[in-house]
């Protein structure tokens, strides 16, 4: 008798019913289930959800675009893009053409400049981004000859990350303000040293490692406590780390932390990678990777 | 009753997808809000099935609670590079407390004040991020967790408020007369 009462306590009372008991079972199931075939299922979610989400984006950018200018004091807009985009490029140039008359290799860099040209692209739009995480989500994936570590970058050469994971029709790009993303960086800097002859002003060029710290943000490291470097001073792939090729635009330097006890300096990094330019990247597809 | 679970689980397919391709353009300090948590957190807040005089488990599971933060898990894991079951389990963690919480501060479950809204909703946004950070250590995939947070949850809890009176005003008011008139 007393065993009975025991028993319909438990049932009526207990926390954990034997309802319960078969409700979480059932859950468990269910989660494994949709962990056997997780690519799947997820590239199936997107392949449904493209058409909608092209639109949501599509109208993201006309309704950010309709309120933007009023934010940004009306016509200014357009000009400022339009140097920002000039800038960018020149800063491109500008860096490749120093380097090249520091090295004073004009047909290494001209080889250089070849190889960059020989990249095969595959253009990519964005369908999705997750600010949380710092990934976007593009609409080509295995089929279309994507596979993990291939660089994504803009028609600017501006990089944006890496392909972190292949579904079979999308892949997930970790931008490069993620918090695992890690990258060598050169930094073109601003201050000027006199080479031996004393007549020809060359400017440093200077390696640290700019890493992600979240919410579209970077932060350059592991520059020696002595390097001159200031504001403004472009950074650029040294392509050291494997994963990336050699020159493509990463950010300036926006503050400089620099702290006698601390090993190296730091620098807080304003990228040009521009989220609301997010539309068409490029995947470069034939570079060796890690 | 069918109807009203479909309905809710295309609002939570809708809003997965604007919180990813939407929402984004109008990022603050790089914070997006969560609306699919937002939904989700509403949802719970008004499910209150049971009497102020029923037990706990009994308000647990007659709810449809559990229901939800499945479903809104189960969208939330589609954008989340690691295993299916993180954020339906944060979620469901979330839920519980949720419930917990009410059942012993002997809520009247007649009135929703705004305040309790904040305050849970504040509680339960933190709880659901620092579960998915202790997930990403375990799991190895990412996510934020820093000073953004509280940018995060301010962005979030402006959302959230809109929420609440849209379903206090519209939703509630009409469950309470039997008139269904947005499911």
């Amino acid at each position: 008798m007393n065993i009975y009462l025991k028993k319909s306590k438990w049932q009526g009372k207990g926390v954990f019913s034997q309802k319960m008991i078969i409700g979480f079972l059932t859950l468990s199931l269910v989660i494994i289930f949709l962990n056997l075939f997780n690519l799947q299922i997820k590239d199936y979610f997107y392949f449904i959800s493209y058409p909608i989400a092209k639109s949501f984006w599509q109208a993201g950018n006309n309704v950010s675009s309709i309120f933007e200018p009023f934010l940004s004091a009306g016509e200014l807009r357009d000009e400022n893009n339009y140097l920002k985009q000039e800038n960018k490029k020149l800063f491109s140039k500008i860096f490749i053409l120093e380097e090249s008359f520091k090295e004073n290799m004009d047909f290494q860099e001209v080889l250089k400049n070849n190889e960059t040209n020989k990249f095969q692209l595959v253009l990519a739009k964005t369908i999705g981004l997750d600010i949380s995480r710092d990934f976007i989500l593009l609409n080509k994936g295995r089929n279309d000859g994507i596979s993990e570590n291939m660089p994504v970058i803009s028609k600017e050469k501006v990089l944006y990350g890496k392909v972190f994971s292949v579904y079979e029709n999308f892949s997930q790009v970790m931008l490069i303000s993620n918090n695992n993303s890690t990258l060598n960086v050169k930094i073109n800097s601003e201050e000027p040293i006199n080479n031996e002859e004393g007549d020809i002003l060359l400017k440093k060029s200077l390696y640290g490692v700019v890493k992600g710290s979240g919410a579209l943000s970077l932060y350059l490291d592991l520059v020696d406590l002595n390097a001159e470097i200031g504001e403004n001073d472009v950074l650029m792939t040294s392509g050291l780390e494997g994963t990336f090729p050699n020159n493509l635009l990463v950010g300036k330097i926006k503050s400089l932390y620099k702290n006698d006890l601390k090993p190296f300096q730091t620098a807080e990094v304003q990228s040009f990678f521009d989220t609301s330019n997010l539309e068409n990247l490029f995947i470069i597809t034939n570079y060796l990777q890690k | 009753m069918w109807i009203q679970h479909i309905i809710i689980a295309l609002l939570f397919f809708i809003f997965t997808i604007l919180q990813n391709s939407f929402l984004p353009y109008f990022n603050i300090l790089g914070t997006t809000p969560n609306i699919v948590f937002i939904l989700f957190f509403i949802l719970i807040f008004f499910d209150n099935p049971s009497l102020s005089t029923q037990t706990l488990k009994r308000k647990v599971w007659n709810g449809e609670g559990f229901l939800v933060a499945i479903l809104a898990g189960l969208f939330l894991d589609m954008f989340i590079d690691s295993y299916f079951g993180i954020s339906i389990t944060s979620l469901i963690i979330v839920y519980f407390l949720q419930k917990l919480i009410f059942h012993f501060l002997e809520k009247n479950k007649e009135e929703y004040f705004v305040l309790n809204f904040i305050i849970m909703f504040s509680i339960s946004f933190i709880l659901y991020n620092l579960l998915l950070y202790s997930f990403s250590i375990v799991f190895n995939f990412e996510i934020n967790l820093g000073w953004n947070l509280m940018v995060n949850l301010i962005h979030n809890l402006i959302f959230a408020i809109i929420g609440f009176y849209f379903y206090k005003f519209f939703i509630k008011e009409d469950d309470s007369s039997n008139q269904l008139k947005l499911l």
